[in-house]
């Protein structure tokens, strides 16, 4: 059984835009979707495929090549899949940023909480 | 991409690529970028970092450890086989560690620009062979510019056929990681213990025991007749097994 190391604030981000992709998930899409939830911080394609090196060989994803299209010059894809253990650790990420939230929640007030929930929300439209 | 990226700027991406993730990040290069000039401002900053992974990915430590250690021990054992003096000069004991570092360059390039699934001897030898061509061109550049650097030829290649004998046999009996599966989703401790050895054929064993029989013969006729003998009875020897190949073939 693998170690379930815990993730990197990038990891995060890649696992989250793999798990949001669904089967869309390749290269492109997912720099595009870490890209959007890194925002405003820029992020380069390399670091996407040395992210996704490493979650595949913690066992976290895995990949498969696809069919080549023509969109891309006759190349093939390699798109990706959340296993579960890359499930399970993003679940307890996201467990552990709530806890986060509700600790500063607790000290700076509910107030401080809805606002940051609702700028959020609109950054997100 | 609007258009076609210049057929020499993809070919120059593709060949500094490792042929494992070639076809994925050339598609994707395709398909992200717009003009030609941003294609290549993209393969600028992604083709470092996926040689990169490719090689943190493929190099192995504890077996890039023996090597060098196994490495620096043939250059020192060379050095004091031809008189420990030369351990004793300036920089001796750093000089002997420039031609092990070049194999282990060699090597670890070789690891990362393999084709992933082949399994052969033949690529077990291929990385120290090109780490030793290495090793050797930098000794030329050191003797033309930096004497006190340069190692002196014997010892270099008492050395070098000491070191890259034991280096093929420790790759033998440690594989690196090149042969995992691509997508196999194991983590890569998982699939370092359970990569399986590569078989040795009779090729590898060929390679192996003419390696032996040229250092054994350098080694003989360097204590029965001088430099002189020794590298006429390794070229002969060199020669006839060459011959005794080609007759094996045709």
């Amino acid at each position: 059984m693998p170690r379930l190391d815990s993730l990197g604030q990038f990891e995060q981000l890649v696992l989250t835009a793999i798990l949001a992709l669904r089967d869309d998930a390749y290269g492109v899409t997912i720099h595009e979707k870490v890209q959007a939830l890194a925002r405003p911080k820029a992020v380069s394609l390399g670091a996407v495929y040395v992210t996704l090196d490493r979650l595949e060989d913690k066992g976290f994803v895995a990949s498969w090549l696809s069919d080549p299209t023509p969109e891309r010059g006759g190349r093939a894809k390699r798109c990706y899949r959340l296993e579960g253990f890359g499930e399970r650790a993003l679940q307890e990420s996201a467990v552990t940023a709530k806890r986060v939230w509700d600790g500063i929640a607790e000290v700076w007030g509910k107030e401080w909480a809805k606002d940051w929930g609702k700028r959020w929300s609109k950054e997100s439209k | 991409m609007q258009s076609a990226p210049p057929k020499i700027i993809e070919k120059t991406v593709s060949l500094l690529l490792p042929p494992a993730g070639r076809e994925e990040v050339l598609g994707d290069l395709y398909e992200s970028c717009t003009t030609s000039g941003e294609y290549i401002r993209e393969a600028l900053s992604v083709v470092p970092m996926v040689i990169l992974s490719r090689i943190r990915r493929t190099a192995d430590a504890q077996v890039l450890l023996m090597q060098g250690t196994i490495l620096y021990l043939s250059f020192m054992g060379a050095a004091w086989y031809e008189g420990k003096t030369s351990l004793f000069d300036d920089a001796g004991f750093v000089k002997l560690a420039i031609p092990a570092a070049w194999v282990l360059f060699g090597v670890v390039i070789d690891d990362a620009y393999c084709s992933p699934g082949k399994k052969s001897v033949l690529k077990q030898v291929r990385g120290p062979v090109a780490g030793l061509g290495l090793a050797y061109l930098s000794q030329a550049v050191l003797a033309i510019g930096c004497q006190r650097l340069a190692l002196a030829p014997w010892i270099l290649f008492y050395g070098s056929a000491v070191g890259l004998l034991c280096s093929i046999a420790v790759r033998c009996l440690f594989p690196a990681v090149t042969d995992r599966q691509v997508g196999a989703g194991g983590p890569a401790l998982w699939l370092k213990h359970t990569a399986e050895p590569v078989r040795i054929a009779s090729e590898g064993l060929l390679i192996v025991r003419s390696l032996a029989l040229v250092l054994l013969v350098a080694f003989v006729g360097g204590e029965v007749g001088g430099p002189v003998l020794s590298t006429s009875l390794v070229f002969i020897s060199i020669l006839l097994l060459i011959v005794r190949e080609l007759r094996r073939r045709w």
